[in-house]
């Protein structure tokens, strides 16, 4: 080594540590106080934040967010944040009724790995373009947007079947991004799917193949589709709808594509989809119950609900509106006719009341036809009820009437319709093709000729 | 050689005393805070200013409508906010609490983060506060500090533009919107179908109350004496009263604003130096302009229209008789054969061939019928006119016996045709001359 050299690489060594120290600058090291970077006004933790806490985030590492954040949602929409009294209730659905059946079936760690890592709530709709309103969104499996929780009704049974039908929808994406379901799947209607899927009509779709028309965007709305209709429609009702309307060999279809489905469900997660289906199902009786007709599933008994003191003590038959059997319709109509010979008419509407506990009461309406103003005459029969025997049915008999109800039918002879309630009856829920449930009465000898109405007090 | 190096090792001298010169780090820095913690201090700002205001906040909002809207806030340093607003009669009595916050977004923000009476005019579901679904009365939920003025603070909408204007209230204003002093405001006006000032006898103007679109409709003979005109005003409630939004000027007078007199309950307004009374239209409030309504309805105008509404709510120039019959002939309908709803009904005249047409608007599961009955019409010079009937069509006919009991007045008698006041649109009206207990009105239609 050279003298030379040596110097050289001594002044190099010189230059590097002045390089290193020279622009040491304690102003621009100095790291923010305030790190986290929160900057921002009063945050109150409210009541609903802990509820919020205790019941998603804690347990679920799921983030319920309320309170108004434009950069969550489309900045180009106007919006409006949530009331908070609504918050507490769509969220208590969404654990009832989403969470609980899928931990209860497949373990708190399956929703914890899958689960949607936060949810965004907005008061109002989201208008679009073309006149139409969104319910719901979901992003890339992360977020969950769901809108108009300003008019949530918890015991709404249509709302709660609408917003649970977008978080299994967009839950199943998840799932189906985590394990990709069988290719098989999409071979099943493979020729099927349009993105001008607006322009199909439901019924056309279920004939096609397909559970719902946007089924027909691709596999993987399908596949969403699929299991948010068998989970929130139920075995019945999802079974009625395929019963009702499709075509044979589309029926065949969808139940092959069922089949895969549960299958998937099956392998990858080892949830047994039925199950989950009997779960959802529960919750939503629990916490929206639809047990007074028109419903989609089945409730209690009928005289556990109908009755003296019991939560309905009323059965309203309105033959506009229910599907009557024939018998119902050709006594009431023989009625009118023979009342419309005297200038008077009966109305469509009636009721038969508990007015104790072994005695029911028949209320007709009737009016003279061309009086001015209208004046409903009301009759009233009284029929002793004894029963339920053994067998589930129920013996009514005609005990009394008063004047209106004796001048209706000695004088102006309308006999038809009351008469129908002497006799043995099996109280029962009817089901109709589009698979609500409606209170009935099937008379025991032709219980085809069944009454149905509407529970009510 | 001995050269290079020597220049070599100057260069490298004349580098290091460069780098050691080039940075100044005893330079004092522009901020002695971090860009966050002076963002924060200005927030910390504005949430004093807002907070400490102890009586509250007085706001006026203009929303991209036009429309403005009157507020009272108290802002908590716990991040709720509790306010009322003369949006409309339950907002303007019964406080609702909410939180808000501010943001550091391009500019300080205040941003109300849960649903409050401010979001009433924002929603975008137009059912909520009138406006078009999709943008309501575009209005904002969250609000840029934009300046001072004066004593007040003027903050900009940052999504729709709308603006709000905070000026701070008084111990005594405090107290009287806590007894409830905008709803009374506004209760005065609404409750009461219709109001009127009269100037003197022949010149009264008269004032209807329409909460959402948020206007006070003035009616009033026109300067050159021929006609009735129908001024839409918007309208905003002060500590005062009512404020126009913009100057109503009838029989020669002008009026920006309506007084409230809290003794009285009542409003009035000052006109020089006198005080005139607002009062509720006890009778109905007829104009007398010098086009007779005979020589009007079928020339400037050619139909009447009673909505659907007046079978529970009478308009002015309806009379009980009228209504109480009107009432049954809807629920006779329902109960009906055909469970029919009744809808809009038309009277239109044909000037030329002298002929009134009643159309009649039928709703049936969700389809709509149109039900119509022929008429002869003749106007005397009194202006008075005599209806002779025709004939029905087959939807007519259905519903004949439902309409009968007031067709017996319609064919029977001789009515007076007469501007009626008093209604939010201009309103016509008909006036048995026989039966002066039976009269009718609908607004004015083509």
């Amino acid at each position: 080594m050279t003298m030379k050299n040596y110097k050289k690489i001594v002044w190099s060594a010189l230059m590097i540590a002045l390089m290193a120290i020279s622009c040491n600058d304690p102003y621009n090291d100095n790291p923010s106080e305030n790190a986290s970077g929160e900057v921002g006004g009063p945050h109150m933790q409210t009541p609903l934040d802990s509820w919020l806490y205790e019941r998603f985030t804690q347990p679920f590492n799921i983030e319920v967010k309320y309170r108004l954040d434009a950069s969550e949602v489309d900045l180009y929409k106007t919006l409006t944040p949530p009331d908070p009294d609504y918050v507490e209730d769509v969220m208590d659905v969404v654990r009832k009724v989403w969470i609980d059946p899928y931990t209860n079936i497949a373990g708190d760690v399956f929703i914890k790995q899958y689960c949607p890592k936060q949810f965004v709530l907005v008061g109002s709709a989201r208008y679009n373009f073309d006149g139409s309103i969104t319910l719901g969104t979901a992003e890339g499996g992360r977020k969950v947007v769901l809108y108009v929780v300003n008019d949530f009704t918890k015991t709404d049974r249509a709302e709660v079947k609408e917003m649970i039908h977008t978080i299994e929808h967009e839950f199943t994406h998840i799932l189906n991004q985590k394990v990709p379901y069988p290719a098989e799947l999409k071979d099943v209607t493979s020729g099927g799917y349009t993105a001008a899927w607006t322009s199909v009509t439901l019924a056309e779709a279920r004939q096609q193949g397909f559970i719902t028309n946007y089924a027909m965007v691709s596999p993987d709305e399908d596949i969403a589709e699929m299991v948010a209709m068998m989970l929130v429609e139920g075995k019945q009702g999802y079974e009625d709808i395929l019963s009702c309307q499709t075509t044979a060999e589309s029926y065949t279809l969808i139940k092959r594509k069922e089949q895969i489905i549960v299958d998937y469900f099956k392998k990858a997660f080892s949830i047994d989809l039925y199950a989950l289906q009997t779960k959802v199902q529960q919750a939503m009786q629990e916490v929206a119950p639809v047990d007074n007709g028109g419903g989609g599933t089945q409730p209690a008994p009928l005289l556990d609900l109908w009755g003296y003191g019991k939560k309905y003590g009323t059965l309203h038959i309105d033959l506009m509106t229910t599907p009557e059997s024939t018998d119902i319709t050709n006594r009431y109509n023989y009625d009118n006719q023979v009342l419309h010979a005297q200038n008077m008419a009966l109305d469509y509407n009636f009721k038969l009341s508990f007015s104790d506990t072994k005695q029911l009461m028949l209320t007709l309406y009737y009016y003279n036809i061309y009086s001015e103003t209208r004046e409903y005459k009301e009759a009233n029969f009284i029929y002793r009820i004894s029963g339920p025997y053994d067998d589930g049915t129920v013996d009514i008999g005609l005990i009394s009437a008063d004047d209106n109800a004796e001048y209706l039918a000695t004088v102006l002879g309308a006999q038809a319709t009351y008469s129908y309630f002497g006799g043995t009856f099996i109280p029962g829920w009817a089901q109709t093709c589009s698979g609500l449930w409606y209170p009935a009465l099937y008379p025991y000898e032709a219980p085809g000729n069944y009454l149905l109405g509407v529970l009510g007090n | 050689m001995k050269i290079i190096n020597t220049l070599f090792s100057l260069l490298f001298f004349a580098g290091a005393a460069a780098m050691l010169l080039s940075c100044d780090k005893d330079y004092d820095p522009v901020f002695s805070e971090s860009t966050d913690a002076r963002v924060q201090a200005q927030l910390d700002e504005y949430t004093k200013t807002l907070t400490s205001a102890p009586y509250g906040w007085k706001a006026s909002l203009e929303t991209g409508s036009g429309i403005r809207y009157f507020y009272y806030l108290q802002f908590a340093a716990d991040g709720t906010v509790s306010m009322l607003s003369d949006f409309n009669e339950t907002t303007a009595g019964t406080a609702k609490s909410s939180l808000w916050t501010l943001k550091a977004l391009q500019s300080a923000t205040l941003s109300f983060t849960t649903y409050s009476y401010i979001h009433l005019p924002a929603d975008p579901d137009g059912s909520v506060n009138g406006g078009t679904n999709g943008e309501g009365r575009i209005s904002d939920s969250e609000f840029a500090f934009a300046g001072t003025s004066g004593d007040s603070l003027i903050l900009e909408g940052i999504q729709r533009g709308s603006r709000i204007a905070f000026v701070k209230a008084t111990q005594e204003e405090q107290a009287l919107v806590q007894k409830g002093r905008l709803k009374d405001i506004l209760l005065y006006g609404t409750a009461n179908k219709a109001l009127k000032l009269a100037l003197s006898k022949d010149q009264v103007i008269t004032f209807a109350f329409n909460v959402v679109a948020k206007s006070i409709t003035a009616q009033y003979v026109s300067a050159d004496g021929k006609y009735v005109e129908s001024d839409k005003i918007p309208y905003v409630i002060s500590m005062d009263g009512i404020v126009l939004g913009k100057p109503l000027t009838a029989y020669g007078v002008t009026l920006y604003d309506f007084k409230w007199d809290a003794e009285q309950s009542s409003y009035y307004t000052r006109i020089g130096d006198s005080r005139k009374e607002i009062t509720a239209i006890k009778e109905v409030q007829l104009f007398k302009p010098s086009v007779l309504f005979s020589n009007f309805i079928g020339y400037d105008y050619l139909a009447i229209i009673i909505p659907a509404s007046s079978v529970t709510e009478p308009l002015q120039g309806q009379s009980e008789t009228f209504s109480a019959l009107y009432h049954n002939a809807a629920a006779s309908m329902l109960s009906g054969q055909y469970t029919l709803t009744l809808s809009d009904a038309y009277f239109i005249f044909d000037k030329d061939a002298r002929k009134m047409y009643i159309v009649v608007l039928v709703v049936q599961n969700e389809q709509v019928f149109q039900c119509q009955f022929e008429y002869n019409y003749v106007t005397a010079g009194d202006g008075s006119f005599k209806f002779t009937y025709v004939g029905a069509d087959d939807n007519g006919s259905a519903i004949e016996s439902d309409m009968t009991p007031i067709f017996s007045y319609l064919n029977n008698d001789t009515f007076t045709g007469e501007y009626v006041g008093g209604g939010i649109e201009p309103l016509g009206g008909f006036f048995s001359k026989n039966r002066p207990e039976f009269s009718f009105s609908g607004y004015l239609s083509n």
